[in-house]
């Protein structure tokens, strides 16, 4: 058979489709939207893409179980503005920018303990739980800075989100980094094989000895972990801890990742599918709004291509079958 | 005698080239009157009920009701005629209540589909007296025993204005108290002219109080006789009554250490007091009829289950709090009944499947999984089972043929080097070719020195591997046979001794 072909059709199997998706709508922006292939514009579409696909990456590994996180977008908020006020609290520079990121991440992964216990121990459907999650602590959020934000972060910090590191942007080698590891860990480890037949089939996973509940909760945690990394670009970038940060990014998360191939009901998917997925959801909003056309209408045309996606990818399920 | 009520004429039906039915020909003679049916678990009757209830369309033959054709399309039309089923498990909603279970289509008083629980509670009430229970319609049909949700179910059929009613397995989950009073509402029922079936692996049951029964036995019927003319004895031997036409590749063995024992042991409410032991090298059946507590007795050891009460030894030493991780990691492997449900990944490929209950042990550094060597272990074990694969990383198990996918299973289980098998109906679906190679590779198992727990519901493949049979009735350890005294007769009397 013609291998070359296999492997490279087997490397994007389930994505192949968004993939061949995105290249259509990028040529056609490229061709079509005045000033989309500037090379500024361009930078600037991956740059926002960053945030995207990195909470979009831990979105996905929810996914797999057939679950959902709400509460990502309380993390964004919440780590934000305790993060800053850890950052405005330490003296030195260097020592403030560590220990704020470093509580940073502490506060998604805690959240995401939280989620990953209630879905595990008190068999809640993480639909409920994570709601649950997002309502408190984005409540908690605003509460403690009364919707305030909170500014004065320490200088290197912003490197994070403005620095470049080789003349790369460093948002983007974080980025490039989280999505080389989550593919790693998902396609070519133990535990990514354990997350598959969980998402596949409790039963059969249990009596073939994988530790059913402990892999479920590591979900919770690589979307908690994830979310709280992408926060801490979107602090950086932002020059300061802000209650409501990326309030608004829940649907573009969850619509990177159906449109990247992920199924609903879990067991099968892919992280290039749902980093593709994210990338396309940006270039739809920039060449759109470099048009012209109303927010609001963007949105509508958002869902309408969740569902042209969604409807190709049972087409193409049903013509395996 | 008049005109049969119900009758079907050599119906016959296939399933993928395998004949389930073949030339069935049975009768329900006049009004009120009560045929038994009996036979094997597999002989057909599942089949046969539900071409009547119009789950599955027949092949050939016809089926005639009160003389006129009547051709099933859906479970619709079968309640229109007149049919009702009361199943082994009901089908009832346990978070309703009587009234409106009784009333889920059709509801009495209800207008624009707005519902009228006056009318409906006052409808469910006569229907239950009917049945000779006197109950609060609002009662919650999860607070009712299971007799009593019985009676609620035969109401329903009553209340869809049934003339033939089929029980199938009535009395299983019944008390001896309730099961008297269903026998009266039945032969009250028979009385106002009621026609019905009753399906029972339960003899004296049957022959109490069938006017008929009808024996089938490998998709036919052997006989149709009056009830007063046969004893239970003429039944069982018209049950099982065939020679073993199957080669059975038997091979005398050597039984080691006790590897695993079992004692007094407990489920929630599917087994109790359980106990026996495995010893490295043999083979040991354990039979029973469906509903005996076969598959709840190894999930329960397997710890998918919770264990009541009573203990588990491997290699003399007491196990507690048994999970599935952990047998693995001690050489116990549990090949599961349904393929499925439990035993395989059915989207997942292959390859993939056959590593998974040994997953931990490919992992490299990293966790990474060790490529060459996860092809390596599938590409062997797809040699040792021949299983027929076009290509193992890109072939799913659901498009693999019945066969290959329990290989698949069996392979999967091989590759955690175990020395302990549990096997749930190993060679369920299988055709005759791949049982044959299954029971050779568990023979080659048990002389390399493994213990193999057998659990199957065909008497013949048990008679013909095993070398010693366990039998189950009703929850309970009913006997043990050894191989100089297999017998059909005998495993189908102590499998149904318990059943009452």
């Amino acid at each position: 058979m013609v291998a070359k072909r296999l492997s490279l059709g087997r490397l994007l199997s389930g994505e192949r489709l968004t993939l061949i998706f995105f290249l259509v709508y990028f040529l056609f922006s490229m061709l079509l939207v005045g000033k989309f292939s500037n090379p500024v514009n361009l930078t600037n579409i991956l740059v926002q893409s960053a945030d995207l696909i990195i909470l979009s990456c831990g979105m996905t590994f929810v996914f797999m179980n057939g679950g959902i996180d709400f509460s990502v977008t309380a993390i964004l908020g919440l780590e934000s503005v305790l993060g800053a006020r850890v950052m405005t609290l330490v003296g030195d520079p260097l020592l403030s920018v560590f220990s704020g990121v470093a509580f940073m991440l502490f506060i998604g992964l805690a959240i995401g303990c939280i989620n990953g216990l209630t879905v595990t121990m008190l068999k809640m459907p993480s639909f409920i739980a994570t709601m649950a999650t997002q309502l408190i602590f984005s409540g908690l959020a605003l509460w403690y800075t009364q919707s305030a934000t909170i500014g004065g972060l320490p200088r290197p910090f912003s490197y994070i989100g403005r620095g470049r590191l080789i003349g790369v942007p460093m948002p983007i080698v974080i980025t490039l980094a989280v999505v080389l590891a989550t593919a790693f860990i998902l396609h070519r480890t133990v535990l990514g094989r354990y997350i598959f037949a969980v998402g596949t089939n409790h039963r059969t996973a249990r009596i073939s000895g994988i530790p059913i509940k402990r892999t479920i909760f590591k979900l919770f945690l690589f979307s908690g972990g994830l979310s709280a990394l992408s926060g801490v670009i979107m602090t950086s970038r932002s020059g300061a801890g802000m209650p409501a940060m990326g309030k608004t990014m829940l649907m573009d998360i969850v619509g990177a990742v159906v449109i990247g191939g992920t199924s609903v009901t879990g067991g099968s998917g892919s992280i290039f599918g749902t980093a593709i997925g994210a990338v396309l959801i940006i270039v739809l909003n920039n060449s759109l709004n470099l048009l012209g056309v109303d927010w609001f209408v963007i949105n509508a045309l958002k869902g309408a291509m969740i569902v042209l996606v969604a409807l190709l990818g049972v087409l193409r399920d049903a013509g395996r079958r | 005698m008049n005109e049969p009520v119900l009758e079907l004429k050599r119906i016959s039906k296939s399933f993928s080239g395998v004949e389930v039915l073949k030339d069935i020909s049975v009768a329900l003679r006049g009004e009120g009157s009560i045929l038994g049916l009996v036979g094997e678990n597999g002989a057909g009757k599942s089949t046969m009920m539900n071409i009547l209830g119009g789950v599955l369309q027949r092949d050939r033959g016809e089926i005639l009701l009160g003389g006129a054709p009547y051709n099933p399309r859906s479970a619709m039309d079968a309640d229109e005629a007149g049919i009702a089923f009361i199943h082994q498990e009901l089908n009832l909603f346990s978070n309703m209540t009587i009234a409106e279970n009784l009333f889920l289509s059709d509801a009495p008083g209800s207008k624009w589909g707005v519902l009228s629980y006056r009318a409906m509670n006052a409808a469910a009430r006569r229907a239950m007296q009917y049945v000779g229970i006197d109950i609060s319609p609002s009662t919650l049909v999860d607070t009712l025993p299971m007799g009593m949700r019985q009676m609620v179910e035969i109401a329903k059929a009553l209340s869809r204005k049934a003339r033939i009613i089929v029980f199938d397995e009535p009395t299983t989950s019944l008390c001896t108290e309730e099961k008297e009073q269903l026998f009266t509402i039945i032969r009250d029922f028979s009385a106002k002219g009621i026609s019905m079936i009753y399906i029972s692996h339960a003899l004296d049951d049957v022959l109490a109080l069938c006017g008929e029964v009808a024996v089938l036995r490998d998709g036919s019927i052997i006989g149709q006789l009056p009830a007063e003319k046969a004893t239970k004895a003429d039944i069982v031997s018209m049950m099982v009554g065939r020679k073993l036409d199957q080669l059975f590749p038997y091979v005398p063995k050597h039984p080691g250490e006790v590897l695993l024992r079992v004692d007094s042991l407990c489920g929630q409410k599917a087994f109790r007091d359980i106990s026996f032991s495995l010893r490295a090298g043999e083979i040991v059946g354990l039979f029973g009829l469906m509903g005996a507590g076969r598959s709840e007795l190894a999930n329960a050891i397997y710890g998918i289950d919770r264990i009541e009460s009573g203990r588990i030894f491997l290699l003399g030493e007491s196990v507690r709090n048994p999970a599935p991780e952990w047998w693995i990691g001690k050489g116990v492997a549990y090949i599961t009944e349904n393929r499925r449900e439990e035993g395989l990944l059915m989207p997942k490929t292959v390859k993939e499947n056959l590593v998974l209950a040994n997953l931990r042990a490919l992992g490299g550094n990293l966790g990474a999984i060790d490529a060459p060597r996860e092809e390596k272990d599938s590409a062997a074990i797809i040699d040792r089972l021949s299983i027929k694969t076009f290509d193992k990383s890109r072939q799913s198990a659901q498009s693999l043929s019945g066969g290959n996918q329990q290989k698949v299973v069996i392979g999967k289980w091989l590759l955690t080097n175990p020395r302990v098998f549990l096997a749930d109906e190993p060679t369920r679906g299988v055709d005759v070719g791949a049982k044959f190679e299954i029971y050779s590779h568990l023979n080659a198992l048990a002389e390399d020195g493994s213990a193999i727990l057998f659990i199957s519901s065909e008497m013949e493949e048990l008679i013909g591997v095993c070398d010693r049979i366990l039998v189950m009735s009703n929850g309970s350890l009913a006997g043990e046979l050894d191989r100089e005294r297999f017998d059909q007769k005998e495993l189908l009397n102590l499998a149904i001794s318990r059943c009452y």
